[in-house]
C-alpha cells in the first residue's frame, strides 16, 4: 500500500526541527525564546484539542478546563507537595485525564453544537470552583510563587528556571506530544475517528461503539491539555483563573482555524501566527483582539483550509500534476 | 433448514402513523430474497428496525434463531447483519482503501490500536485489496471517494459492508439513482456475490426487472403490510399485487 506520509522525507522533516528547535536558543534573544516557549506550550494546547475537533469532529469550547485542571495541580503539588517537575507535570496531566473522563462520559452523547455547549456548560463551571474554592486554588488571585526546582538528583541536577532552559523543557514536551499524537492519527484507532467525522451513521453501521472512542479521544486530548497546563502554569510560575476563561477555550479553536484542522501542524502553525499577530500588534495598541478579528476574517476567506492547510493542498496539487498521482491522504 | 432471518408481528408507530404493521416473514438462509412496495410502503422503515437503526414499538427480530430485537447498529454489525443505504452512505474525505480499512478494523476489534500504523497490517491490506478487487474498483484505491462517479460510491458502499463479512447483507434499493449500465453492473455483482460467497442478500428494489431476475423469493409490502410472498413467477400473476401497483409498473 503506498502510504500516506514518505518516510525519509519525514525522518528529515523531524531531524530538522529537532535542529532548529535546538540552535534557536543560541541565536535570538531572551525575549523571543520566551514567545516561542509560549509557542510551543499553546502548539500543545492547540494539537490535543485538534486530536478531537480535526479528527474526531467534536467542536469542544470548554478545553481550557483541562488546560486549568493541569496548570492548578501542577502549581498545587510543587508548592505544597514536593519540589519534582516531572512528577508534578505528569500528576497534573492525570488529574486532567480523569477530569476529561468524567465531562467526557456526559458530553460525547451529543453531537455538533449540543457538544460544543455542554463542553463550554463544564468549562464555566470549573471556572467558578477555582475561582470559589479560595482555600485550595487561591481564589482570583490564583496559585502563586512557584519556584522551578533544579531536574535531576544533586549532583546531576540542571538549572530549569533561565529562560533558555526552561525554552528546553517546552521542547522536549512539545515534540514528544507531536510525536505521540501523530501516531494516534495515523493508526487504526485513528482511521476510526476520522470515520466518525465523516460519517457517524456509517461507522456505528460496520459495528462501532462511537461514543466509546469520542470518550477515548477526549481523554487522550484532555491528558495533553492538561500537560500544555501544566508546563503553562511553571512558565508563568503560577496558576490562575484566566487558564480557565471561556476565553482561553475559545484560543485553540482560533489556532486550529486559522492554521488548518485537516493537516496535524495546522494548529501549531496557528499558534505561531496568533502569537506574532499579537506580539507585532501591542506593540502599538492595547485593544489587540479586535485588529486580530480585522486580520482574522480576510485570513479565514482567503485560506479555508486554514494557512498551512491550504498551503500545503496547493503544493500536493502541484505535485500531483507533475507526478500524474491520484489525491492522496490529506490527514498527514 | 432454519431461516437465517425470523420476524414476527414486527410493528413501527411514528406519532399516531404506523409505518410498518405487525409484518413477520422469514428469510432462508443463502436464497436471494427481495422486499418490494411502492414508494412509502415500509421497507427502508423494516431494514431500519432490522439493522438498529431504531427499536421495533413491538414484535421480534431473530437472526439464526438469536434475538436481536432493539439492540443498538454496532452490536447488530457484530453479531453478523450488514446493510447499505437508499442514500449512498460512504467516508467522502477517505480514500477508498481507507473507506474498506475503516469497516475492516471494525470487523476485527482492532479500533483499540492506539499506535499501530493500519497500513502496516499485512492482513488488513491483503483483504482489502480482494475487496476491491472483487468490487473492479482497485485502479481507484487511493482516490478520495468524493471524487468517484455516482455507480462507483455506491460499489463503495457494497464494499464497506463486505468488510464486515456478514453473513445477512440487506441492500436498500442498491441500484437507486444509477444509470442502466451501472444498474447492470450492480445487479450482475449481486448475483455472482450470492453464488460466489455463503452470504444471504436480502435486497429492496423500485426496479422490478432487477428483482425478478436475480431473486428466488420475495415480498411484497403495501401501506406497512405484507401482501404477498412467493416465488417471482407468483408474484407476478398474484392479483392482489397487480393491484398494488396499479396494473402497469409490474410488466417488465
Ligand atoms: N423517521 C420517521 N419519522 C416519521 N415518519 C417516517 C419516518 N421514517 C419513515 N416514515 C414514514 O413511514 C412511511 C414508510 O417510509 P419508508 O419506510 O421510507 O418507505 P419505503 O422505504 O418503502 O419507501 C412513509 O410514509 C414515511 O413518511
Ligand atoms: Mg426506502
Amino acid at each position: 500500500m503506498p502510504r500516506p506520509e514518505n518516510k525519509r522525507r519525514e525522518i528529515i522533516i523531524w531531524i530538522g526541527t529537532l535542529v532548529i528547535l535546538g540552535l534557536l536558543p543560541l541565536i535570538i534573544n531572551t525575549y523571543i525564546t520566551m514567545l516561542i516557549t509560549e509557542i510551543l506550550i499553546m502548539g500543545i494546547f492547540a494539537l490535543s484539542f485538534n486530536l478531537l475537533f480535526g479528527y474526531g469532529g467534536l467542536l469542544s469550547f470548554g478545553h481550557a478546563a483541562f488546560f486549568g485542571v493541569g496548570g492548578y495541580v501542577t502549581a498545587f503539588l510543587l508548592i505544597n507537595a514536593f519540589p519534582s517537575v516531572p512528577a508534578a507535570l505528569i500528576m497534573g496531566s492525570l488529574a486532567a485525564m480523569l477530569a476529561a473522563l468524567v465531562v467526557g462520559y456526559f458530553s460525547v452523547r451529543l453531537d455538533e453544537i449540543y457538544f460544543a455547549i455542554l463542553t463550554l456548560g463544564f468549562g464555566m463551571m470549573f471556572y467558578a470552583l477555582v475561582h470559589q474554592w479560595r482555600s485550595v486554588t487561591g481564589g482570583s488571585d490564583g496559585l502563586t510563587g512557584i519556584v522551578l526546582p533544579p531536574l535531576g538528583i544533586a549532583p546531576f541536577s540542571v538549572e530549569i528556571s533561565s529562560p533558555r532552559a526552561f525554552y528546553y523543557i517546552a521542547a522536549f514536551f512539545f515534540l514528544i506530544t507531536a510525536f505521540i499524537l501523530l501516531k494516534i492519527v495515523r493508526s487504526s484507532f485513528g482511521l476510526i475517528l476520522l470515520s466518525i467525522r465523516e460519517n457517524k451513521e456509517r461507522t456505528t453501521f460496520t459495528g462501532i461503539n462511537i461514543r466509546a472512542y469520542r470518550l477515548s479521544a477526549f481523554v487522550i486530548a484532555g491528558l495533553f491539555a492538561g500537560l500544555a497546563g501544566g508546563l503553562f502554569a511553571l512558565f508563568d510560575r503560577m496558576a490562575s483563573p484566566s487558564m480557565m476563561h471561556w476565553t482561553a477555550s475559545a484560543e485553540p479553536v482560533l489556532m486550529t482555524i486559522l492554521g488548518g484542522a485537516h493537516v496535524f501542524l495546522g494548529p501549531v502553525a496557528g499558534a505561531v501566527l496568533f502569537f506574532f499577530i499579537e506580539h507585532f500588534i501591542t506593540k502599538f495598541t492595547d485593544v489587540w483582539m479586535i485588529f486580530l478579528g480585522a486580520i482574522l476574517i480576510p485570513l479565514v476567506i482567503f485560506f479555508p483550509e486554514g494557512v498551512l492547510g491550504t498551503l500545503l493542498a496547493g503544493k500536493r496539487r502541484g505535485r500531483k500534476i507533475k507526478n500524474g498521482e491520484g489525491p492522496d491522504d490529506t490527514h498527514s | 433448514m432454519t431461516p437465517i432471518l425470523e420476524v414476527k408481528h414486527l410493528t413501527r408507530n411514528f406519532g399516531g402513523f404506523q409505518a410498518v404493521s405487525d409484518v413477520s416473514l422469514s428469510v432462508t438462509t443463502g436464497e436471494l430474497t427481495a422486499l418490494i412496495g411502492p414508494n412509502g410502503a415500509g421497507k427502508t422503515t423494516f431494514y431500519n428496525m432490522l439493522s438498529g437503526k431504531f427499536p421495533p414499538s413491538s414484535g421480534t427480530i431473530l437472526f439464526e434463531g438469536k434475538d436481536i430485537t432493539g439492540l443498538p447498529p454496532y452490536k447488530i454489525a457484530h453479531t453478523g447483519i450488514g446493510r447499505s443505504f437508499q442514500i449512498t452512505n460512504i467516508f467522502s474525505r477517505m480514500t477508498v482503501r481507507q473507506n474498506i480499512l475503516s469497516a475492516l478494523i471494525a470487523h476485527y476489534g482492532k479500533g483499540a490500536s492506539l499506535f499501530s500504523p493500519y497500513w502496516r497490517d499485512a492482513k488488513l491490506i491483503r483483504e482489502t485489496d480482494a475487496i476491491l478487487a472483487q468490487l473492479g474498483l482497485s485502479e481507484f484505491s487511493d482516490v478520495e471517494t468524493r471524487y468517484l462517479a455516482y455507480g462507483d460510491k455506491r460499489l463503495v458502499e457494497i464494499g464497506i459492508v463486505l468488510a464486515n463479512y456478514p453473513r445477512l447483507i440487506l441492500l436498500d434499493e442498491p441500484t437507486a439513482g444509477m444509470t442502466p449500465e451501472e444498474t447492470e453492473r450492480m445487479t450482475a455483482l449481486i448475483q455472482r456475490l450470492a453464488d460466489e460467497t455463503k452470504t444471504t442478500f436480502f435486497l429492496t428494489e423500485h426496479d422490478m426487472k432487477v428483482v425478478f431476475s436475480v431473486s428466488r423469493k420475495i415480498f411484497v409490502l403495501h401501506q406497512g403490510q405484507l401482501l404477498a410472498q412467493g416465488t417471482p413467477q407468483e408474484i407476478r400473476e398474484n392479483r392482489k399485487v397487480k393491484e398494488a401497483y396499479l396494473g402497469g409498473s409490474l410488466d417488465t
